[in-house]
């Protein structure tokens, strides 16, 4: 019933017909060889509003229903708009390895995207368009990057020259990925935008090492609850003292040799650093690079654009980029594909989830030749949300109170007596 | 603690805490050294346990 009242305007709200009384009707006025009837001339007076306000006899429920007709109608085509002139083309994802031997912020990932046509069939020259999200975010616990939950990652369309647009990724965070996708022969003949989705888990070490550490700190709460609980004065001091004692042993037991890592947080903000463009020019060709804004910042998608003119400055069609973004740091890519510029130019939107230098390498190649540019690019880190870190800490504390109680509750249990 | 008696001398003074203010203390204690390891932004102690933040599942590093 509540959604029969939509298709009455608000003045013909006392006259609302259910649904299937408005079919009904409206059923009634279509002639039997389904050709719709002639109101007007059928019956002038349903239109005529001077009948209406005359008081004439009005057969109030079919009008109220040819509103709802009318309005249903236009939503209809409304939102049937987008399906004319779309494709029926599908887009495949794959990865290598399967998404469940991938590990968060540590495997490159291969990821393939194929265009095919409706018979399935790879279609060379195809026109993409993809759209990649990072997991949402969860309430309770945080991932390693909590300022990458719930972001956009990386947004490109153009055209394939072979019907597959590949690249290799890290993906930062565990959880579940949604890329939108759609394709057709151009830009204007889009299929349906499709969700596809990878879900991945955390890494098994993370998983092993934070039940170690949960472990440790419950051990440590028993033992304190068991000294407190014997009525130990004086003792707090031994149990600051273990406490110290514990922590940083852990903390060195999982200090690897190079983790001593230069890991900058700079005082900057990112997004109102200008856009720059670098250039090189090799084989009569020049290679752009432009970036707005001119860093990256953990959370914040940036627009890249390359682009090749010749000598005359006119765009070099059917030039494949190589793009590779290099965490300097880690000293490996965290993204490289090819893109294919059929006039000249490729534009990719990606967030740079780490915060560390990266260089962005460029090799563009086409009939005339290569050209390759380097540019190194800051990226800013933020510390994570303060929420995130004091929630994380409270449920630390509260383990190691749980381990305190046990520690109690083991010091009141009775002891067997050596007979 | 202690208690001095005069220049030359001092005599012990034994302080009893309850129950409620020595778990009071350990878990403030727990929560600074927590703290401290993983989430301070002070730069050099939050570089050097990088890696350790990262290779705990629920501790978030940027």
């Amino acid at each position: 019933m509540k959604n029969s009242k939509l298709f009455y305007p608000p003045s013909q709200k006392t006259m609302g017909l259910p649904v299937d009384e408005c079919e009904k009707l409206l059923r009634r006025d279509v002639r039997p060889h389904g050709q719709a009837r002639n109101f007007r001339t059928d019956n002038p007076q349903r239109f005529d509003s001077r009948s209406e306000s005359a008081g004439g006899k009005f057969r109030k429920g079919p009008r109220a229903c040819l509103w709802g007709f009318h309005f249903v109608l236009i939503l209809s085509l409304l939102f049937s708009v987008p399906a004319f002139g779309t494709s029926n083309y599908t887009v495949d994802l794959t990865t290598d390895p399967v998404a469940s031997n991938i590990g968060p912020d540590r495997d490159t990932v291969h990821v393939t995207l194929t265009a095919k046509d409706g018979q399935g069939n790879i279609v060379p020259g195809a026109y993409i368009k993809i759209h990649m999200y990072a997991p949402l975010r969860n309430a309770f616990i945080s991932t390693d990057f909590p300022w990458v939950e719930n972001t956009h990652l990386m947004e490109y369309e153009g055209y394939l020259s072979n019907g597959v647009l590949a690249f290799d990724y890290i993906f930062p965070i565990r959880g579940q990925y949604r890329i939108d996708v759609q394709a057709g022969a151009d830009a204007a003949s889009l299929s349906e935008k499709k969700s596809l989705h990878l879900s991945l888990n955390e890494n098994k070490v993370e998983v092993r090492n934070i039940w170690i550490f949960i472990s440790i700190l419950l051990g440590f709460g028993i033992l304190a609850g068991f000294i407190i609980s014997r009525g130990a004065k004086g003792r707090v001091r031994e149990a600051v003292i273990a406490t110290l004692a514990i922590f940083l042993t852990l903390g060195f037991t999982y200090f690897p040799s190079n983790a001593y890592a230069q890991h900058e947080h700079q005082a900057m903000n990112a997004s109102n650093v200008p856009s720059f463009e670098e250039q090189a020019s090799a084989n009569g060709m020049t290679l752009s690079f432009a970036m707005n804004p001119g860093a990256g910042k953990v959370g914040m998608i940036n627009d890249l654009t390359f682009s090749v003119k010749d000598a005359a400055g006119q765009p070099v069609p059917n030039t494949v980029f190589e793009v590779a973004f290099w965490h300097i740091e880690d000293d490996k890519p965290i993204f490289s594909t090819q893109l294919f510029g059929k006039q000249g130019s490729a534009n990719l939107d990606f967030q740079f989830f780490d915060g560390a230098e990266h260089e962005v390498r460029v090799t563009a190649s086409n009939a005339a030749g290569k050209v390759q540019l380097t540019r190194t690019v800051e990226v800013e880190a933020i510390h994570p949300p303060m929420p995130v870190k004091v929630k994380t800490l409270l449920y630390f504390i509260f383990i190691a109170f749980i381990g305190i109680l046990i520690g109690f509750r083991l010091q009141a249990a009775p002891r067997l007596k050596m007979s | 603690m202690f208690e001095i008696l005069n220049e030359f001398s001092h005599r012990t003074i034994g302080v009893s805490l309850n129950a409620v203010v020595q778990v009071a203390i350990v878990l403030f204690v727990v929560g600074a050294a927590i703290w401290t390891v993983l989430f301070t932004s002070y730069a050099p102690v939050h570089d050097f346990f990088h890696e350790l933040r990262h290779s705990l599942y629920v501790v978030p590093c940027h």
